[in-house]
């Protein structure tokens, strides 16, 4: 229910006060110089007036009108009757300055020309003479008015001053207040260990092998947490799949196997933050669904904080790295460039030995300059264009090997799995430096690729059948990066020698039910502080 | 007009050497471009994107608005498709990555001089196609500054006062701006819109 009255503003707190001593003024003079029965009706209907315009309401002051229709009303009381009213005409000030300090000097204008204008008819119809209109008031008004108008343009400046300020005020006292909060959670504030914890908790109430947990997170859905192994692949893509924020319910399906999959909503009182799916042999008992959906809101609350924790965390990631692209922009890779047009420029007067080799590296330079330009994409956090991992690896894998003329196979598989941006853009270098390599060092004549997205993991192969690794290959340097790079994602990364020749990468990330961080295969999972960089370690994951 | 000297340099000495080519100005930020441009009435521009003191796609609209017939290339280090399908909106004739050899710059400015209405761009077709294909939720003009000004940390009253709208008009732009990108709450909506690439940090 709300009521149409509200409680007082400062504006019209002054506001009441300008009425009241604006209105006394006049009244004391009146009653002082005239007879009471003269002054009596006009003041009593000035007063009438002052209360109406200060009655706050909900909606009367969302309209400038009100100060028009106020000084109109009281310039008709003042200027209607006998003379001696005139002397209440101070009150003609009150309406100006409530449209000055709400609505500005325009509506200021508008108000006080109503107030005169209104004189001068009621000059016309009282004496007939247009000229015997006192306007004196009037003009005190406006001046009065545009004062008001004044303080509220500066008021409102500070105003937007303060919210600005206001709104890193609010950040810091949040981020101060997280600090203490969180060390004291058990479950630290890592969506990982918090999922896991809570599939081992559901664990307890019933008896289930395979069981994942996948959070909401703005239009992503992330697997933060899984348990066993069997059918993990098509339990995932059920949590995933029922994300109906509106009716947060249990849902239960069969799986191709006969065996049963219910998804259990986290709920918050914001709604659906994430989903429980577990897979038994048999449809739960209604007690064990309560069982489990008690478990799952108890959850929910530490797992909408993670995320958004998560989140914020990610933010200050982007932020550094955006810094860091901006670096690279204005400087090394400018320099490279222009190193590139130096070369351009001696080109241009090369004998024709000479140039054969300058063309080389020109060409060398103009990788370098392309391979920081797509550094400086990644850093932007813009990702790969979509199409996806296989699409984008497949591209490359078309255009680095048409280049080089060599003959290029691709196998490509992508079972709408979903990848992280950051792992998908590790995964990327990756292969584009494996295939670079094959390019500039390999001799090869042909070039197999072969990139296979699916729920239980990603494999990526490049082989070649050039030369193999001889011993100080030029591009060892490009080996360690590319196995650091693995590592960092926690994907393992081997590199052999083809039987028939040639070298093969493979780098293969290994993640269970397709997604997944924190393990629920005991309830240790929380217990240790969880490491930092967490993100998508495979190497935390067993698998069975 | 770059802000890097020794990219300039390069450039003109690549002019020189080109028949039918004289640089008649070299500037290092906008506004000294938007100056000489305006002065010197070129046949070409190339004009650089990231620059200290703006984008230099907005001198390049400026140029486009004031005479059609003035060439210009984008020559820039920033990848990704938005960049270029950025430079053919604001209507350049040509988009050029500062990977590419000189002649690559001299002969885009060439065919620029010649057709400035028409845009090229190596990779113009993909990155079209790329753009048709992607399912990024699309914002209208007035939700995009909406979120951009969130991303800035204003709260309700801050950005209905920067826009020139009434508070219950921002309300609702940014509950459509929060159903659009699935989020419930303000640090979800920016972690999805910069995911997205809806809004630039930089």
């Amino acid at each position: 229910m709300s009521s149409p009255l509200r409680r007082f503003s400062t504006n019209e707190v002054l506001l009441l006060l300008v009425r009241t001593i604006t209105l006394s003024m006049g009244a004391v003079a009146s009653f002082a110089l005239f007879p009471p029965a003269d002054v009596v009706r006009p003041t009593v209907l000035l007063v009438l007036i002052g209360l109406a315009a200060s009655i706050p309401s909900r909606t009367r002051y969302d309209s400038p009108a009100w100060p028009i229709v106020e000084a109109t009303a009281a310039s008709a009381v003042i200027n209607g009757s006998p003379t001696e009213t005139l002397l209440l005409a101070p009150y003609l000030i009150a309406p100006s300055v409530a449209a000055g300090l709400q609505f500005g000097t325009v509506w200021t204008l508008a108000a006080t020309a109503s107030g005169a204008l209104t004189a001068v008819l009621a000059a016309v119809v009282t004496s007939g003479d247009a000229s015997s209109a006192d306007l004196r008031w009037s003009l005190l008004a406006l001046g009065f008015g545009l004062l008001s108008s004044l303080i509220r343009q500066s008021m409102t400046r500070q105003a937007a001053r303060r919210d600005e300020e206001r709104a890193y005020r609010d950040a810091g006292e949040i981020l101060a207040e997280l600090r203490p909060l969180i060390r004291p959670l058990s479950g630290g504030l890592d969506p990982g260990p918090i999922g896991a914890s809570l599939i081992a908790e559901a664990r307890r109430k019933v008896p289930f092998e395979t069981a994942v947990v996948v959070a909401f997170l703005g239009s992503e859905q992330r697997a933060v947490a899984s348990l066993g192994t069997v059918d993990l692949q098509s339990l995932t893509a059920q949590a995933v799949h029922d994300s109906d924020a509106e009716r947060p319910t249990v849902r239960t399906a069969r799986a191709t196997d006969g065996a049963v999959v219910t998804v259990v909503p986290c709920r918050t009182s914001g709604g659906r933050v994430a989903n429980l799916a577990v897979r038994t042999v048999e449809r739960l008992s209604d007690d064990d669904t309560r069982g489990l959906q008690e478990v799952a809101d108890r959850w929910a609350l530490r797992l909408d904080a993670a995320a958004l924790f998560d989140a914020v965390r990610d933010l200050a990631t982007r932020a550094e790295r955006s810094r860091i692209a901006a670096e690279i922009h204005d400087t090394v890779a400018q320099d490279v460039a222009s190193l590139g047009l130096l070369v351009d420029d001696v080109i241009a007067d090369a004998s024709p030995p000479e140039e054969a080799r300058l063309v080389r590296l020109r060409e060398e330079i103009s990788a370098m300059v392309a391979d920081l330009r797509l550094s400086l994409h990644d850093l932007r956090g813009h990702g790969l264009p979509t199409g996806g991992l296989t699409a984008a690896i497949a591209e490359m894998a078309r255009r680095e090997g048409r280049s080089a003329g060599l003959t290029v196979n691709l196998r490509m598989g992508d079972a709408a799995a979903v990848l992280p941006p950051n792992i998908e853009n590790e995964l990327y270098r990756i292969a584009q430096e494996a295939v670079v390599n094959v390019r500039k060092h390999a001799q090869a004549t042909t070039l197999w690729v072969a990139c296979h997205v699916g729920p239980g993991g990603t494999v990526i192969s490049v082989e070649d059948d050039g030369v193999g690794l001889g011993p100080g290959r030029a591009d060892s340097a490009g080996l360690a990066i590319m196995a650091e790079r693995a590592a960092r994602i926690g994907a393992a990364f081997w590199v052999s020698t083809r039987r028939d020749g040639g070298t093969v990468v493979e780098v293969s990330l290994r993640t269970a039910g397709g997604l997944g961080m924190g393990t629920a295969d005991d309830d240790s999972a929380h217990r240790g502080r969880p490491r930092p960089d967490q993100g998508w370690v495979a190497s935390s994951i067993r698998a069975g | 007009m770059d802000d890097h000297v020794l990219i300039r340099d390069g450039l003109r000495r690549a002019f020189e050497r080109a028949d039918g080519f004289e640089v008649i100005a070299e500037a290092e930020t906008l506004s000294d471009a938007r100056a000489k441009a305006r002065a010197l009435s070129p046949e070409v521009v190339v004009l650089d994107v990231r620059l200290p003191d703006g984008n230099g796609l907005d001198l390049c609209r400026e140029i486009r608005d004031n005479d059609p017939a003035v060439g210009v290339v984008i020559l820039t280090m920033l990848g990704g498709d938005s960049a270029l399908l950025d430079s053919h909106g604001a209507g350049a004739s040509a988009y050029v990555s500062k990977d590419a050899p000189a002649r690559d710059v001299v002969a885009a400015a060439r065919r620029a001089a010649e057709t400035p209405s028409e845009f090229v761009a190596e990779g113009y077709s993909d990155a079209v196609r790329r753009r048709r294909a992607d399912s990024r939720p699309s914002l209208t003009a007035r939700e995009q500054e909406v979120l951009e000004l969130l991303a800035e940390g204003l709260g309700i009253a801050a950005i209905s006062r920067r826009l020139f709208i009434s508070e219950s008009t921002t309300k609702t732009h940014v509950s459509k701006i929060y159903g659009k990108l699935g989020a419930s709450n303000r640090a979800q909506v920016l972690m999805t819109a910069i995911r997205l690439g809806l809004i630039d940090q930089g």
